[in-house]
């Protein structure tokens, strides 16, 4: 057992946090069913290793299939018989897979005449059951709409709006019918939404647009742009809505849309009723921290949402509001990777990837893992928590903190009025707001229960206060009569700061040890309030505690304010020493202290719907804290009120500059540290 | 920012290093003076004549050369081996760099002064140039390849052995005379047996448990087969992982035609070899396999400030006396993988006559002790180790399920020593105090004696966590190429980047030893079974510091180290174990069950397994680590080995947060049940089968294999989704039937 030391932290420690965030070669390639891992995210945006969700089952190419070598195939489509289309786009044709995947048919695109034509730069493809239709997006040729054995019914050309700019060129990406026969078609460089289309190919509209957010950034823009030239303002970077990158059509109409990752933050992925508005949350889909290309869609029957990262050949599964369950995947030419992903597909449960590059295409099939996942999380999305528990306790039993296999449990145990393990499970998964929910149910049970303890306990509570306040006022000396200990002074200040701090000046009764003592109690405080602040209010991760970062931003910064406040007020005739700054600021943060412990204990026992009460607790603590301090900056200096604000402000002043110097020196060193690096590196290496 | 520092720090050291070293001796290249003598002749020179003429024969196989081209041709009774395929002048895929490929017996890599790789082979570069010779020797010939170009002089050996042949680079006899070149790497006999399209057959490969590349199947299209023997060089920082691989665990490759087979063994020099393959139908219509010495290592260093990457090689020569590989030829019934599985571990276990799996099938068990966490005393965080397995944990465990009826146990206990997984190197028999301390460690070990059930401590020689005197990171870390401490990192899940921010280093062999010496005094009065030094089996690295051992011999270090182990306790357990380390091993857990699945392998077999199934006794990776355990159930009774399970008795919120998610899935109380029911399922059936030889293994379908002990028992598995049926043999989806 060892208490931290700064600036020695143990590597170990570190070495077993990040193992869950990460993996170590030599345990990688033991056991894992295929040559990648499945991983989700925990709260702190760390992605974490968890059981295999999706494992490559077969993987089709086109030998296997009888049909020669699949051509830089661009996408995949799938009926509800189970059928597959692969749009063979290098070999100017579309396959069509059995359920099993043999091959069934091979189709060629012919004209009216049942001419031969070919297929210019093809990139999506669909088909429509219900209206007897393939429709094949090529970026040069338009949307070209086909009947079932692949001859041309019509082609849908640019449209003709005025709200698209003159030189907008129409390249279209991927088209969609929806079951009333309205067509919509996402085009490159198109900011307006999806183009819809009636049955007979008629252009009617945008879809899906969205407005632009008005930030200051894009005020700021329209300021400038109302200045510049227009050669300047052109290459200003315009706001323009992110551009759709895909989409796909789900059951009851949703049109589901992927924006590209680098344009928003967050919302990258869309459920678009038939208003064109949005149902999903806004969340940030998509791996955190990695440059995101987002590239394909799907959705299951069941709802769920696979993303195709084409990046990193990452596929993601979402559930219908928006969480992640899992990300497997990756790229390469081991099986179940892929060289260039083009399309995702789902087929039932499982899931198709293409591979432009190699013409592969891989069956993923979820194991026992996902599976429970997926039933669990479609029973509780229909508020089945108690039938939920089982699957979810399957989840449990291999990955241990899946979070949301113990938010399920929680809402399970809730609903069975058990709010103490529901509590529990919801800590386990960080459900702060939930959590907090549970914990006033549990709170309420014990308060009823022990209800005459609670008021008794009140009662002491407020009567012990008002006991000394009155026991002090009958016996009350004037204060020249009292004769206050050194070392009772900071409490005597904290209660009294106008007259406390001017007695201390006048008997100079400050003591440096009494300081020290304070600032002890300061350094723990700030060390208890990172472990001890009710989890419902604490934002600290558990096992990332750091002690130097504690006491630099407690300690360290008091001196900082010491130091400067002393610079400053030497040269504006203050009257304080050093010593005397130290003692006045230490004794001046003692109801900082004890306030601080107060909202500790407070946070442990209230919920996030009484945060309010905290909050009031905490500007209290500040209020008194920042009076003490002033008082005491004015007695020690012997200042006026004024004076006393106006050396604080260029205290403060001054540590932001300290601030500032240090990132400047320390930016300054670490680079002739780099660059003395490199040169040593080359000398040695030629 | 992070990042940043590490160079930094790392920066600093190289400066402190600079002066020491005074500026100049070491930082420049040293070229090799050129040798004034050339090698000394052995036997008696050859005449230069076309065409093969007899050059050695024993009972089993003769060997005939031919002296003008540098050609082999091996002839086993009636079938004939040679270096050079026959019909190769006439293939229409292959061009003429190909074809002239296809005439060497050699092909070597050499870095110019830029630290550019070239290659060329021995027929272009030597023989046509005038540069071989051959010299007689006792039961084969001495060729000696120069390159008068490239200043290289490599003499190889070929002689037969029985009914083996013998290829080896004589390392003492190489030289490299012209100063731009330095000499990287020596291919031998590439082209050794290459099967034409029309045969049936394939190349077997060490991925994993074993791969095969069956030629009519494979894509033409896809990447060649290449994969250094027992991984790549850890010593090496990466700072990103490109692919997750299987490690190719075992120096061997083969190569099956018709009713015949070859399988090469990489005998010395195995630790800086790769194994090659290739398919027919992309360079020529030819399928080959071979072996891929490294003469020099070498490592890439990125120049941050030029953003430019500069090979760094290795200084010095290889220290081993030669480079070999030994072929053995099959025939009939044994022209398989399973023959050669036989072979190869008839080889590996030469020195072990007493070597025999024992008879039982124990229910192998995996418990991790305890693991350094965070923890808050009376609000103040502290560094402890927090139990998953304490002592009197492993005492339950086992009598719970041992109630249950589970009779036979083998436990692998790591972590259960002093600071648990944050360990320094082990120096002594050293318990935790958060598990129960000394007294309760001795309890639990006479217990587990008394119970008959046998218990290995793992014990992490390689590892350097955390210092201690004597094993500190600073001083006694091995050295990478280009002479930095062997930095290890973790790296993240989405985009495979290097954390800097922590690592550990590898321990360099001195200190492998030293601490070996000291923990088997210490262990001599603890009653354990044996010694579990996993890594140890795992990890073979080189020391590029100074005169220090590199791969080429390290594999005979750690094998004289782990062969003390075995014999101070008379056990031993290892992991995932490599080759050199087979012999000394008496279990070995988490055999290999898969390969990286490269798109140029058609199958996965069970060479592994099948190579070592009477001389050890094996498991399978943890089941309830696996998507599937069932699966896991099938893929121990294909290969008749034990099934294994990690469990960890206690998992408190601190473990939990601590992160390391190959405990999250494996408490005892949600597992217990799925074990015994698994353990009481198979068990019977895998102990009619323990310690016999693996007679016969069949791909039947892609998804259904047919597994024949030499005991008679046929063990058929389906792993697919469809029932299979064919004569008396049925088998269910996802199951299994013993005839």
């Amino acid at each position: 057992m060892s208490i931290r030391i700064p600036g020695r932290r143990s590597r170990h420690i570190a070495a077993t946090l990040l193992l869950g965030a990460a993996f170590s070669l030599n345990a990688a390639a033991l056991t894992e069913e295929a040559p990648y891992f499945s991983y989700r995210y925990d709260p702190w945006d760390t992605a974490v290793e968890t059981a295999q969700s999706y494992l490559p089952d077969r993987v089709i190419v086109g030998e296997n299939l009888g049909c020669g070598t699949l051509s830089l195939p661009t996408d995949l489509a799938v009926t509800s018989d189970g059928r597959i289309w692969i749009l063979d786009a290098g070999n100017n044709r579309v396959l069509v897979l059995e359920e099993d995947m043999a091959l069934e048919t091979e189709l060629t695109p012919v004209d009216s005449q049942g001419e031969r034509i070919s297929l210019q730069e093809p990139a999506g493809l669909f088909v429509s059951e219900k209206f007897e239709q393939i429709l094949i997006a090529d970026k040069k040729a338009g949307v070209l709409v086909f009947d079932l054995s692949l001859r041309l019914i019509r082609t849908l050309g640019q449209p003709d709006s005025r709200i698209l700019p003159e030189d907008f060129l129409f390249s279209p990406v991927n088209a969609v019918v929806d079951s009333s026969g309205i067509i919509y078609v996402i085009s490159a460089n198109c900011y307006q939404g999806a183009l819809l289309y009636d049955e007979e190919g008629q252009f009617l509209g945008f879809y899906g647009s969205e407005r632009v957010t008005l930030t200051l950034q894009t005020l700021f823009n329209q300021f400038w742009k109302n200045i510049l030239t227009e050669n300047q303002a052109a290459r200003m970077r315009r706001s323009v809505p992110a551009e759709f990158v895909n989409f796909c059509l789900g059951d009851g109409d949703f049109i589901y849309t992927i924006r590209r990752g680098n344009d928003v933050q967050s919302g990258q992925v869309k459920k678009l009723n038939a208003q064109g508005t949005n149902i999903l949350p806004e969340k940030v889909f998509g791996d955190i921290g990695v440059t995101l290309q987002l590239a394909d869609i799907t959705v299951d029957s069941d709802g769920f949402i696979t993303i195709l990262d084409s990046g990193s050949g990452r596929l993601l599964q979402y559930d219908e509001e928006g969480n992640l369950l899992y990300a497997f995947g990756g790229k390469g030419s081991q099986k179940g990777l892929a060289m260039d992903p083009v399309a995702v597909q789902a087929l039932g449960e499982k899931l198709l990837l293409l591979d432009n590059q190699t013409g592969q295409l891989i069956v993923f099939q979820p194991t026992d893992f996902a599976k429970n996942i997926r039933d669990a999380t479609l029973l509780c999305a229909d508020g089945k928590y108690q039938e939920a528990m089982e699957p979810w306790q399957s989840v449990l039993r291999q990955d241990s903190s899946y979070a949301l296999a113990n938010r399920g449990l929680g809402k399970a145990y809730e609903g069975m009025e058990q709010y103490e393990t529901a509590a529990a499970y919801y800590r386990k998964s960080y459900e702060r707001e939930l959590y907090s929910e549970a914990f006033s149910e549990y709170r309420n049970a014990q308060l009823q229960e022990h209800f005459g303890l609670f008021m008794a306990g009140l009662a002491l509570l407020v009567a012990i206060p008002i006991g000394i306040l009155l026991y002090r006022r009958r016996h009350r000396k004037s204060l020249y009569d009292q004769r206050i200990g050194r070392f009772q002074y900071p409490l005597y200040c904290m209660f009294h700061p106008f007259a406390g701090f001017a007695d201390l000046k006048e008997r100079r009764q400050d003591s440096l040890p009494a300081a020290g003592v304070i600032l002890l109690l300061l350094a723990v405080v700030s060390i208890l309030q990172q472990q001890l602040t009710g989890f419902a209010f604490s934002e600290t991760r558990p096992n990332s505690f750091h002690l130097l970062y504690t006491l630099v931003s407690s300690l360290g910064v008091f001196f900082a304010f010491v130091v400067c406040n002393w610079s400053i007020t030497t040269i504006m005739d203050g009257k304080g020493t050093l010593r005397e700054i130290t003692n006045y600021s230490a004794y001046a943060l003692l109801p900082y202290i004890l306030g601080t412990v107060v909202i500790i204990l407070l946070s442990n026992l209230l919920t996030t719907e009484e945060a309010m009460f905290l909050r009031m607790a905490q500007w209290i603590v500040y209020a008194w804290t920042g009076i003490s301090l002033l008082t005491a900056l004015k007695e020690v200096h012997m200042y006026s009120l004024g004076r006393t604000i106006w050396t604080a402000v260029l205290t403060v002043l001054g540590m932001v500059i300290i601030l500032i110097v240090c990132a400047i020196c320390y930016t300054i060193l670490s680079q002739l540290a780099e660059f003395v690096g490199s040169v040593i590196t080359e000398l040695r290496m030629r | 920012m992070k990042k940043r520092r590490m160079h930094w720090k790392r920066n600093a050291a190289l400066l402190l290093a600079f002066l020491l070293a005074g500026g100049a001796a070491g930082l420049f290249t040293q070229a090799e003076e050129p040798s004034a003598l050339s090698i000394p002749p052995i036997g008696e020179a050859m005449p230069t004549v076309s065409g093969y003429q007899p050059a050695a024969e024993n009972g089993r196989l003769s060997l005939a050369v031919d002296t003008a081209e540098g050609r082999i041709l091996v002839t086993d009774g009636s079938v004939d081996w040679t270096s050079t395929p026959a019909g190769y002048d006439e293939d229409p895929l292959a061009r003429g760099g190909t074809k002239i490929a296809m005439e060497s017996l050699l092909q070597v890599e050499y870095a110019d002064r830029l630290g550019n790789v070239s290659t060329v082979n021995g027929q272009a570069a030597s023989v046509n140039q005038g540069g071989l010779s051959c010299q007689k020797i006792e039961d084969g010939v001495l060729l000696i390849f120069r390159f008068p170009k490239e200043g290289f002089t490599i003499p190889v050996e070929i002689t037969l052995e029985g009914d083996a042949l013998d290829v080896s680079v004589q390392l003492d006899g190489v030289e490299e005379t012209n100063e731009s070149y330095q000499l990287t790497s020596i291919s031998l006999l590439p082209y050794f047996g290459a099967a034409p399209t029309d045969a049936d057959g394939y190349l077997f490969v060490p991925d994993g448990s074993g791969a095969l590349i069956e030629w009519k199947k494979a894509d033409a299209t896809a990447t060649d087969y290449r994969q250094y023997v027992y991984g790549r060089e850890p010593t090496t920082t990466k700072m990103q992982i490109d692919a997750l691989e299987e490690t190719a665990y075992l120096p061997v490759f083969g190569l099956k035609n018709g009713e015949t087979a070859m399988l090469g063994v990489i005998t010395e020099g195995a630790g800086r070899a790769a194994v090659n393959a290739s398919v027919n139908g992309k360079k020529c219509s030819y399928s080959n396999v071979f072996a891929q010495f490294l003469y020099r290592d070498s490592e890439m260093v990125t120049i941050t400030q030029k953003n430019q990457t500069v090979r760094v090689l290795e200084q010095t020569p290889p220290d081993a006396e030669r480079f070999s590989v030994r072929y053995l030829f099959l025939q009939g019934e044994e022209a398989n993988y399973v023959g050669m599985a036989h072979r190869y571990s008839e080889w590996l276990m030469r020195d072990q006559p007493e070597k025999q799996a024992g008879g039982t099938m124990p229910l192998y068990m995996e418990l991790p002790g305890g693991v350094m966490t965070q923890q808050s005393f009376l609000g103040f965080p502290v560094d402890r180790v927090t139990a998953l397995t304490t002592y009197k944990d492993v005492e339950t465990i086992t009598a719970r399920l041992r109630e249950m009826g589970v009779k036979e146990m083998t436990i692998h206990y790591r972590w259960w020593n002093k600071d648990g997984d944050g360990a320094a190197i082990p120096t002594d028999v050293q318990p935790e105090g958060q598990l129960g301390g000394r007294a309760a460690f001795r309890r639990t070990l006479s217990a587990l004696q008394d119970a008959g059930i046998p218990l290995y401590l793992d014990f992490n020689f390689t590892d350097l966590v955390k210092d201690r005197w004597g094993f500190r990171r600073t001083a006694d870390s091995a050295a990478s190429v280009r002479k930095n401490p062997s930095l290890q990192f973790s790296y993240t899940l989405q985009d495979h980047q290097a954390i800097t921010t922590e690592s550990y280093t590898l321990l360099r062999l001195t200190g492998i030893r030293k601490a070996a010496d000291k923990v088997i005094a210490a262990a001599e009065d603890e009653a354990f079974t044996g010694f579990a030094p996993v890594t140890l089996g795992q990890k073979l690295y080189s020391d590029f510091s100074g005169k220090s051992v590199r791969r080429d011999t390290a594999d005979r270090e750690w094998a004289a180290v782990l062969e003390s182990l075995q014999q101070a306790k008379g056990k031993l357990l290892l992991s995932a174990a490599c080759g050199y380390a087979l012999p000394y091993a008496d279990v070995v857990t988490d055999t290999p069950l898969y390969t990286s699945g490269y798109s140029i392998e058609t199958a996965g077999v069970p060479f592994y397994q099948i190579a070592l199934h009477e001389y050890v006794d094996m498991s399978t990776p943890s089941l309830n680590q696996m998507s599937e355990p069932r699966r896991g159930l099938l893929q121990a009774l294909e290969t008749g080995i034990g099934i294994k399970f990690q469990f960890l008795y206690r998992l408190s919120e601190e473990a939990l947060n601590a992160g390391d998610v190959s405990l999250l899935g494996s408490l005892f109380d949600d597992w217990v049940e799925e074990a015994i029911a698994l353990y009481q399922e198979a068990g019977p059936i895998l102990l009619r089968v323990a310690g016999c030889q693996i007679v016969s293994h069949t791909l039947l379908t892609e998804e259904v294999r047919e597994t024949v002990f030499d005991n008679g028992v046929k063990i058929y598995v389906n792993y697919g989704g469809t029932d299979y049926a064919n004569g008396s043999v049925a088998v269910e989806a996802g199951g299994y039937a013993v005839i």
